[in-house]
Order: C-alpha cells, then sequence, then structure tokens
C-alpha cells in the first residue's frame, strides 16, 4: 500500500485537534485571566529519529499534534472599579485553596464571603502570606501595586502570587486553576498588582479565525491527498492488472 | 472534531447569557436605584492527550503536553454595587444613600427586603412606603398636619407641624459584609442570602454606613456607551463561534466525502 495514504491521514487528524484548541480558545474569549492555548505539530520522522536514532529506517513523512503550549503574553487589562477585582500585570499567578490542594489562576475576579474571607468566584480562598486572606469587619481596604492589602493605612497582608521556577510550569486544569508541575514550591513572583482592573483573555479573535481557516484548509488538502491516493490505488489495482 | 462543535457550542451559549444580562442592564438604565450585574466566566476542563513530562527516551522527556479544553462556562453574575447617579428631584421624600447601606423594605409577608431607590411616597395614613406600597423599617408616620418634612444626614426625619419643629423618627440603614451575595427579586429588591451573610443594622453616617441627603435620588449605575461596546463585543463573539461551528461541519463533511 502507498505510505502517502497514512501520512494524509495524519494530517487530517493533526489539523482536527489542532482545530478543537482554537475552538477552546475561541469559545473562551471572554474568559478574565484566560491564556490562549497554540497547537504545535512535529514531524513524524523527527520523532521515529528520537527513538530510533540512526540505525534505524528512516521514514520521512506525517505529522502530529506534538505539544499545546500556553501563552503567556500578558492579557488587555481593562477597568471595572470593582475593588475585588484584581489584575495581574507580569508574569505570575495568585494562589487559592481548593479541596485538592493549593492552585493557581490569573482570574482575579474575587469577592468576599460571609467570613470576610478573601475567595474566587467558586468560593475558594485566596491565599495570602499566612494562609486564606481574611479582612477585618470594617475599615478602609486599599490594595498596593505589590500585592500588599492596607487596611486603615496599614499593612494588612499580602497576595501570595508565585511564578515558575526553574524548569516547573503551571498546568491546565480548567475552571481557571493551573496546578503546578515541578520540583518544589514556585517562586515568589514580582508581577504587579492592579486593583479594580481585570486581565482579560489573551485570545485575538482575528489571529484564531486566520488560524481556523488555516487548520480547515490544512485538512481539505490532506482529504483531497487521501482520495488522489485512492485513485492511484484504485489504478494499480483495478486498471494495470485489468486482464483485457 | 466533535471538541470544536461542543466547545463553540459553550461560547454561543455563554455570549447569550451575557447578552441576556446586557439588555436587562440596559433596559433599567433608568431604573433608580439599579445595580448592573456582569457576567464572569471560566475555562472548562481540559483533556489532557499527552501529559506533560511524559519520557520519550529513557534520557528525555516532553517539555509540553498536549491538552485540549472543552469550551467556556459562565460562572456568575456580578452585582456592580457602584454608586450610580445623583438627580436632584427637590421631591422632600426623595433620598439618597451616600456611600454604603439599603433601605429596609417590610415586605407583605412581614420579612424584611433591602433596597437603593430612595423613591419614598406618602401612603394614606401618613406612613412612608415605596413605590409598590411597601412600608419602611423602621416605620415612619408623617402628622396629618405637618408642612414641612427634613431628612437628616444622620437619618433623623423632623418635620414642622403647628409651628414648630418636631422629631418623628430615624432612618436606619443595613449593610452586608458580601452585597454581593445578595439575590435580586425584583421591583428594585434585595434578600440576604447566606452568602451575603445577616444584615447588620445601623444609624446612617456611623461607621461603616453612608449618610442620607433628601431631595435627590440615586439613578441606574449603568453606563450606557460601556454596555454598547460590551453588547458589540459579544455579538462579534457570538457570531465567532457560530463560524467554528460552521468550519468544524465543514470538515466533518469532508471526512465522510472521502468515501467515494
Amino acid at each position: 500500500m502507498l505510505q502517502g495514504i497514512k501520512f494524509a491521514a495524519d494530517a487530517m487528524v493533526a489539523a482536527a485537534q489542532a482545530q478543537d484548541v482554537t475552538a477552546n480558545n475561541i469559545a473562551n474569549t471572554d474568559t478574565a485571566g484566560f491564556r490562549k492555548e497554540t497547537p504545535v505539530f512535529r514531524s513524524f520522522s523527527s520523532i521515529l529519529q528520537d527513538t530510533l536514532r540512526q540505525d534505524a529506517p528512516r521514514v520521512k513523512g506525517g505529522v502530529v499534534l506534538d505539544a499545546t503550549v500556553t501563552d503567556r503574553t500578558q492579557g488587555r487589562v481593562v477597568a471595572t472599579e470593582n475593588p475585588w477585582d484584581v489584575a495581574l500585570v507580569g508574569e505570575g499567578y495568585f494562589a487559592v485553596e481548593t479541596p485538592s490542594g493549593i492552585r493557581y489562576t490569573r482570574n482575579g475576579s474575587f469577592g468576599l464571603n460571609r467570613n470576610m474571607a478573601l475567595v474566587t468566584q467558586d468560593g475558594h480562598p485566596v491565599l495570602g502570606q499566612r494562609g486564606p486572606i481574611v479582612l477585618p469587619e470594617r475599615g478602609d481596604v486599599s490594595i498596593s501595586a505589590d500585592g500588599v492589602i492596607h487596611v486603615d493605612g496599614a499593612e494588612w497582608d499580602r497576595f501570595a502570587v508565585v511564578a515558575a521556577g526553574e524548569g516547573g510550569g503551571f498546568i491546565k486544569e480548567g475552571l481557571n486553576l493551573y496546578r503546578y508541575d515541578g520540583a518544589g514550591e514556585p517562586l515568589p513572583s514580582s508581577a504587579e498588582v492592579l486593583s479594580g482592573h481585570l486581565e482579560m483573555s489573551t485570545v485575538n479573535p482575528i489571529q484564531e479565525i486566520v488560524a481556523m481557516i488555516a487548520h480547515l484548509r490544512g485538512f481539505e488538502s490532506a482529504q483531497r491527498a487521501v482520495q488522489l491516493q485512492d485513485i492511484t490505488l484504485n489504478k494499480a489495482v483495478n486498471e494495470i492488472g485489468k486482464i483485457a | 472534531m466533535l471538541r470544536a462543535l461542543w466547545s463553540a457550542a459553550t461560547g454561543m451559549y455563554a455570549q447569550q447569557l451575557r447578552v441576556d444580562t446586557l439588555a436587562n442592564n440596559l433596559a433599567n438604565v433608568n431604573t433608580v436605584g439599579f445595580k448592573k450585574m456582569r457576567v464572569d466566566f471560566q475555562d472548562l476542563f481540559y483533556q489532557t492527550v499527552a501529559p506533560a513530562g511524559a519520557r520519550t527516551t529513557s534520557q528525555s522527556e516532553t517539555t509540553t503536553g498536549i491538552q485540549i479544553g472543552m469550551g467556556t462556562r459562565p460562572v456568575a453574575t456580578q452585582k456592580i454595587f457602584l454608586q450610580g447617579e445623583y438627580e436632584s428631584t427637590e421631591n422632600p421624600l426623595d433620598m439618597v444613600i451616600e456611600g454604603a447601606g439599603f433601605f429596609q423594605v417590610t415586605m407583605p409577608d412581614g420579612t424584611i427586603a433591602y433596597t437603593r431607590a430612595g423613591d419614598f411616597k406618602k401612603n394614606a395614613d401618613g406612613m412612608l412606603v415605596t413605590s409598590d406600597g411597601y412600608y419602611l423599617e423602621p416605620s415612619i408616620v408623617i402628622p396629618e398636619n405637618a408642612s414641612e418634612v427634613h431628612v437628616g444626614s444622620d437619618g433623623t426625619i423632623s418635620v414642622r407641624a403647628g409651628g414648630e419643629i418636631q422629631t418623628i423618627g430615624t432612618m436606619e440603614l443595613a449593610r452586608f459584609v458580601n452585597p454581593a451575595g445578595l439575590m435580586n427579586i425584583g421591583r428594585n429588591l434585595f434578600v440576604a442570602t447566606a452568602a451575603s451573610g445577616d444584615a447588620i443594622v445601623g444609624t446612617p453616617g456611623t461607621e461603616g454606613f453612608g449618610t442620607l441627603a433628601q431631595g435627590v435620588l440615586e439613578m441606574s449605575n449603568v453606563k450606557v456607551v460601556e454596555e454598547m461596546v460590551n453588547m458589540i463585543t459579544a455579538q462579534r463573539a457570538y457570531e465567532i463561534n457560530s463560524k467554528v461551528i460552521k468550519t468544524a461541519d465543514d470538515m466533518i463533511a469532508l471526512a465522510n466525502n472521502m468515501v467515494r
């Protein structure tokens, strides 16, 4: 059989997966703190070389979706005038306490619960320097750019804002949360904390539409390639061998 | 492929909800004491096709995995309790709270509801009521022979009756630890929930409470231009999600057409 038909099918699968990634980006154009994913492809031969080294037969062709890379550019910061909307400017994540352990988020749409604890939209406590941030019943609260929460002018607590250490990274878990993957703990971050603002999604609709068209056309070309090779095979099987 | 279809469908649903909320905000652009709402979204769960850090050889591992998200979901409609604009009406029974706090209203079933709308009226018995005829809590009765009503910044209500000024009652305000947790019940009213916590009742002007002003109304805090811009972006985002559905459908059709 022609190996090309397999390669073309691989390309269709990869384009379809990439389209899924793009669709998720587009669905999250209005999710505060969302970081878009970029699909990265890799040729199959390079993977094979990695695994089998030089002594293996070289197969040239094929493609797979190799990785989805989380884009870490700064999202657009918009003013909301809501004091508990907090945006991060620069690389970093807020730490929150969830039932499954400490998780991280860039969505700073926080609020106070009935116990005066600062929580995310899902009710997970936001962490400060001494565990969950709990505010006093009274007092004027202000947040400075270094993440310090002041009550009546005196320092009360400071947001735990962290960034990845050497070799570590943040992995998406959904619901605006990330898990830290790496040796040890993430490091303190120097990202600026802006109260009364929200960081919007990093998705750029124009880029995504272009990516969507590219994936569609790539899929289409690969499909044509499958069909053409099918025609070739058809000729080989049914016409060359035809007995007059 | 089907993932793209469903992700886009969640995106369309989210934008639809956003337009619904924006429409309600815009419809209430002239509603006294109205507080605008905003829909907050979250990304949905991720399907990990290949985990980060998987071994490729005995010496190397992948640096990033493949994660495919499943779209978005609305997580909250956040009430924004920013102060609305003031409108001077010179009507002595119109009041505004400058700062935090809510007026307390007794509902027909005896429970207490809370409002920022200070457009009070006097009923046939001389009692101060809301536009729906619900009594204020504590109730204030204006004597029949009263000629002038004066509301002090600390909530003291005094009238001129028979040539002398007499105090007839004091307005009390309620505030909440988490006002965003209050529930809207329509008619400009909110009720307390487990999320908002119980009402803390106090005198206007004391710690944590705003002061009262007479002859002024707090209008809606909806800003038309802001809502219009939001509506344009919501409509375009809806459109782009529908294009994703169309594209995903085209791709499925292409795959179906492979077999001649």
